[in-house]
C-alpha cells in the first residue's frame, strides 16, 4: 500500500496539488473528517504543521518531547504571558499527546448551547448516537486498573461523599505505561495518528507535514483552496518553499487559536467581528500533596478517575464551576510545579515518589462574567490569544484550591500545597483552608495553564454572535467549514476530546450528504 | 508542562522604578535602539543558546540545584552542561519571537548596570559568587515587581526542566526512568529517519 505523503521541510521546489477537499489540521476534528470524506470517495488533502512522528520517535523523554510534539514547547503564551497553552503539533494533533480521557459532553453544556445559541442537532438525545459511533471507532471503554494516584482521588471523593466516576479511555491493549503526554510508544492509544489518518491514507488521501496553512484563497463568497508555507525540520523557520492546494471545499480544523488565526490571515468576511472572539481555556490549576506512602503517579493510566462534584455547583450560569482530575507525574513536568531553588527544591525531589497532584479545570463561557479571550494576529502573522484572568476565574481558582486540598487531606495527605509560589505546604485541612482563603492570586506565582483551548469560531444560528452554523459551515462563505474544538460556543466543562470526535463525525457526514456522496455504513446514524 | 514566563521590555523595566530607570539610562537603553537586545550568535555546537545565556545558566544552575547535583566535580560540571544542552534544544524549537524574548532576558542580565544594581551580582556571570547569585534569585523570587518574578520563574524553569529530564537527577528521586530502551540516545535523537520527500511504502 503506497501512501502519498509530502514532508514540507524536504521540499526542493514549490508544490501545487489538487483535491476535492483540503483539510487544515489532523487532530480530533481534521482526523475524523479525513477518514469519513476519504472513505466516501473524495480526494482529501491533509495539511499539517507538525511532523509525522510515530511510535518509534516517542522516547518518553520530556524536554525533546515537549519541544517537538507541542506548539511552542507546550507553553504557548497568552498575550500578557499569564497562561501557557498546551496544544499538540504533530500528525494527529493533540490526540497524539493527550491523556486519553474520553468523556461525553455534559448534557448541561449541550442544553446550554441549544437554548442560548440555537444550535440544531446538539441536544443530548441527538448527540448520543454520535458519541456511540466514535466510542466504537476509537475503542473507548471505562478503565478499571486505576493507579494509586487516581485511587487517591477516588478515596478522597468517597470519604467526602462527592460524586466521582471512572473515566473512559480510547486505548487498545494498554498496559498503562503512564507517559501518554509524550506520545504512545506502543500504539495503544487510539489517537488519530493510528486510526483515522492511516485509514484516510489507505483511501487515497494525501498528507503534507511541516506545512503551515497560510491563507485560504477567498474570492467573493467562495473559496478555491489554500496556500501554505513549508517549515524546516524543527518547525521553526520558513524554508521559502510554498504550497498551493486547489480544492472546491475547505475544512479548517486547526483548533482554537490556529483556526481563527488562519481565517483572520485570509481576510475572511467577518461583518460582525466574531472571528477569534469567545476563546475559552478551561484554565487548569493544581494542588500538590505529599502522601505518607508511595504513589508513583508516573506509572499507570495518568487520568482514569474524575469528579464533577463542583462543575455545576452554582447552576450552569452561576459562579465558575470546575472539574477535578488526577495528574500524571513525569519528573521534569512535576518538578516544574515547584518554583523553589536549592535545598527546598532538593527536598521536593526527595518526595517525588510520594507526590500526588490534582488538577481543576475551570469551566468558562457560561456566564456574562466569563466572556473568554480573543485571538488576534501577531506581527509574524501567528495567532495570539489575549485571555484576561477575571474575578470569575480567580473565584474558580480559589474555590478549587480549597476543594482539591480537602480531597487530598481526606485521602490521607501528609501535606498539601497549591501550585503557587505564594503558598506553603499545609499539614492540616484547617490550616490549608485558612491560608487559601487569603492566598494572593497573581502572575506568575499562581501556576495556571490550559490543555483545552476551545472556541474562537463559535457555532450558532445567528451570524451576529457566531462564525459557523450548526453544521460547521462558515456563515459568509459558500464552501468552507470549520470542524474542530474552535467551534464550541463555550468551553465543554470536561476533557473535550470525545466532544470534538463526535461533533466532527456528525458534521463530516452531513457534509458528505450535502456534496452528494454516500456516507460509510459505520457512520450512518438513525 | 513547563510554565515558563518570559518577557522583558523596556516599558516593563521602567516599572521597576527609579533605580531601574537610572540603570537603563546608564546603559544607554532609553534611546529607542532595539539593537541592544539583539541576541549574540550562538557559538560552538549550540543551536540557540547565546554565550550570554550560557554564562548565566552556568552561574545559576549550581545555585538552583544546590543539594541536588552530584558531589563529584566532573559529574557536577557535566550535569550543568547537560542542563544547557536541554535548554538549548528547547529554545531551538520555539518560534523565533519567543526565542528572541528569552535571549533579551539574558542580554539584559548581562549588562553590567543591570547585573550589579538590579541583581546585586558584582562580578561578571562566569565569576559570580554563589552567595550573591542565591541572594539575587531569592530577591527576584519575592520581588513586588511582576517582571522580576517572571524572570526568576523563567530562569528557575529552564534549569529545572533541563535537570529533571536527566537520568542523573532521577537517582535521588528514586525514579527508575521511563519504560523505554531509548535512554541511551542523545537528546533529540530518534530511532526513525524522517519521511523522505514523495511517497512512502507501508
Amino acid at each position: 500500500m503506497t501512501h502519498e505523503i509530502y514532508t514540507g521541510s524536504r521540499l526542493e521546489a514549490d508544490l501545487t496539488l489538487a483535491g476535492d477537499v483540503v483539510i487544515v489540521g489532523t487532530g480530533a476534528g481534521g482526523g475524523v473528517c479525513a477518514e469519513i470524506l476519504a472513505r466516501s470517495g473524495f480526494r482529501v488533502v491533509m495539511v499539517e504543521e507538525g511532523a509525522y512522528w510515530t511510535a518509534r520517535d516517542f522516547t518518553l523523554r520530556e524536554v525533546p518531547s515537549f519541544a517537538r510534539f507541542y506548539f511552542e514547547g507546550g507553553v504557548r503564551q497568552t498575550k500578557d504571558k499569564g497562561i501557557g497553552v498546551m496544544q499538540g503539533r504533530a500528525v494527529g494533533g493533540s490526540t497524539t499527546v493527550n491523556w486519553t480521557s474520553s468523556v461525553r459532553t455534559p448534557s448541561q453544556t449541550l442544553r446550554y448551547w441549544t437554548d442560548t445559541y440555537g444550535l440544531k442537532g446538539f441536544t443530548p438525545e441527538a448527540m448520543a448516537p454520535w458519541f456511540e459511533v466514535m466510542e466504537q471507532r476509537l475503542n473507548v471503554h471505562p478503565w478499571t486498573a486505576h493507579n494509586e494516584n487516581n485511587a487517591l482521588l477516588a478515596r478522597g471523593a468517597a470519604t467526602l461523599g462527592w460524586r466521582y466516576e471512572a473515566l473512559p479511555r480510547n486505548v487498545k491493549d494498554c498496559p498503562g505505561l503512564g507517559y501518554c503526554g509524550l506520545g504512545c510508544p506502543i500504539d495503544a492509544k487510539q489517537s488519530m495518528l493510528v486510526t483515522t489518518i492511516p485509514t484516510a491514507l489507505d483511501h487515497g488521501a494525501v498528507l503534507l507535514t511541516r506545512v503551515r496553512a497560510d491563507q485560504v484563497d477567498i474570492r467573493g463568497d467562495r473559496v478555491f483552496g489554500i496556500t501554505g508555507v513549508a517549515l524546516d525540520d524543527r518547525g521553526v523557520r520558513l524554508t521559502g518553499r510554498r504550497v498551493r492546494i486547489d480544492a472546491p471545499f475547505v475544512i479548517v480544523a486547526g483548533a482554537a487559536i490556529n483556526s481563527p488565526a488562519l481565517l483572520l490571515r485570509s481576510n475572511a468576511p467577518d461583518p460582525y467581528a466574531r472571528l477569534g472572539k469567545r476563546t475559552f481555556l478551561q484554565i487548569h490549576n493544581y494542588s500538590i500533596a505529599i502522601m505518607p506512602e508511595l504513589v508513583d503517579a508516573y506509572v499507570g493510566a495518568p487520568q482514569s478517575v474524575h469528579s464533577d462534584q463542583f462543575l455545576w455547583r452554582d447552576g450552569v450560569t452561576g459562579r465558575a464551576g470546575y472539574h477535578i482530575e488526577a495528574v500524571g507525574t513525569q519528573p521534569a513536568g512535576t518538578m516544574n510545579f515547584r518554583k523553589s531553588i536549592g535545598p527546598e527544591l532538593a527536598q521536593a525531589a526527595s518526595q517525588y515518589r510520594r507526590t500526588h497532584i490534582l488538577v481543576s479545570q475551570i469551566r468558562d463561557g457560561f456566564s456574562e462574567a466569563s466572556p473568554g479571550g480573543t485571538v488576534t494576529l501577531r506581527s509574524d502573522r501567528r495567532g495570539l490569544l489575549d485571555y484576561p484572568i477575571t474575578e470569575y476565574i480567580r473565584d474558580g481558582i480559589r474555590s478549587s484550591y480549597l476543594s482539591m486540598a480537602e480531597c487530598q487531606f481526606a485521602a490521607g495527605a501528609a501535606t498539601v500545597m497549591p501550585a503557587n509560589m505564594d503558598a506553603q505546604p499545609y499539614t492540616t485541612w484547617a490550616e490549608a483552608r485558612a491560608a487559601i482563603a487569603s492566598l494572593s492570586l497573581r502572575s506568575p506565582n499562581t501556576v495556571v495553564n490550559s490543555t483545552h483551548p476551545l472556541g474562537g469560531c463559535a457555532m450558532g444560528e445567528d451570524p451576529h454572535v457566531s462564525v459557523v452554523n450548526s453544521d460547521g459551515w462558515y456563515h459568509h462563505l459558500r464552501n468552507l467549514a470549520v470542524i474542530d474544538g474552535s467551534t464550541f460556543p463555550t468551553s465543554v466543562g470536561v476533557n473535550p476530546g470525545l466532544s470534538i470526535y463526535a461533533l466532527a463525525a456528525r458534521q463530516a457526514t452531513t457534509l458528505v450528504a450535502a456534496l452528494g456522496r454516500t456516507v460509510p455504513e459505520e457512520y450512518r446514524v438513525g | 508542562m513547563p510554565s515558563v514566563n518570559i518577557s522583558i521590555s523596556r516599558r516593563q523595566l521602567l516599572q521597576v522604578g527609579v533605580v531601574g530607570s537610572a540603570v537603563l539610562s546608564t546603559a544607554g537603553l532609553l534611546g529607542g535602539a532595539g539593537q541592544i537586545f539583539a541576541a549574540a550568535p550562538a557559538g560552538g555546537e549550540f543551536l540557540a543558546l547565546s554565550s550570554a545565556g550560557r554564562d548565566i545558566l552556568r552561574a545559576i544552575a549550581p545555585v538552583v540545584l544546590e543539594g541536588s547535583l552530584p558531589s563529584d566535580a566532573a559529574e557536577r560540571a557535566d550535569s550543568v552542561e547537560q542542563v544547557l544542552r536541554a535548554v538549548d534544544f528547547y529554545l531551538a524549537h520555539l518560534p523565533e519571537s519567543v526565542h528572541a524574548e528569552a535571549e533579551q532576558a539574558f542580554s539584559l542580565l548581562s549588562l553590567a548596570p543591570v547585573r550589579i544594581l538590579l541583581a546585586g551580582v558584582w562580578q561578571r556571570w562566569p565569576e559570580a559568587a554563589p552567595a550573591e547569585v542565591a541572594k539575587f534569585l531569592n530577591g527576584w523570587r519575592g520581588s513586588s515587581f511582576e517582571l522580576l518574578r517572571s524572570v526568576y520563574v523563567f530562569l528557575q524553569s529552564m534549569v529545572s526542566i533541563g535537570w529533571y529530564d536527566q537520568p542523573r537527577a532521577w537517582v535521588p528521586m528514586g525514579y527508575a526512568g521511563p519504560p523505554a530502551s531509548s535512554l541511551s540516545l542523545p537528546l533529540g535523537e530518534s530511532h526513525s529517519a524522517p519521511f523522505p520527500f514523495g511517497t512512502v511504502d507501508k
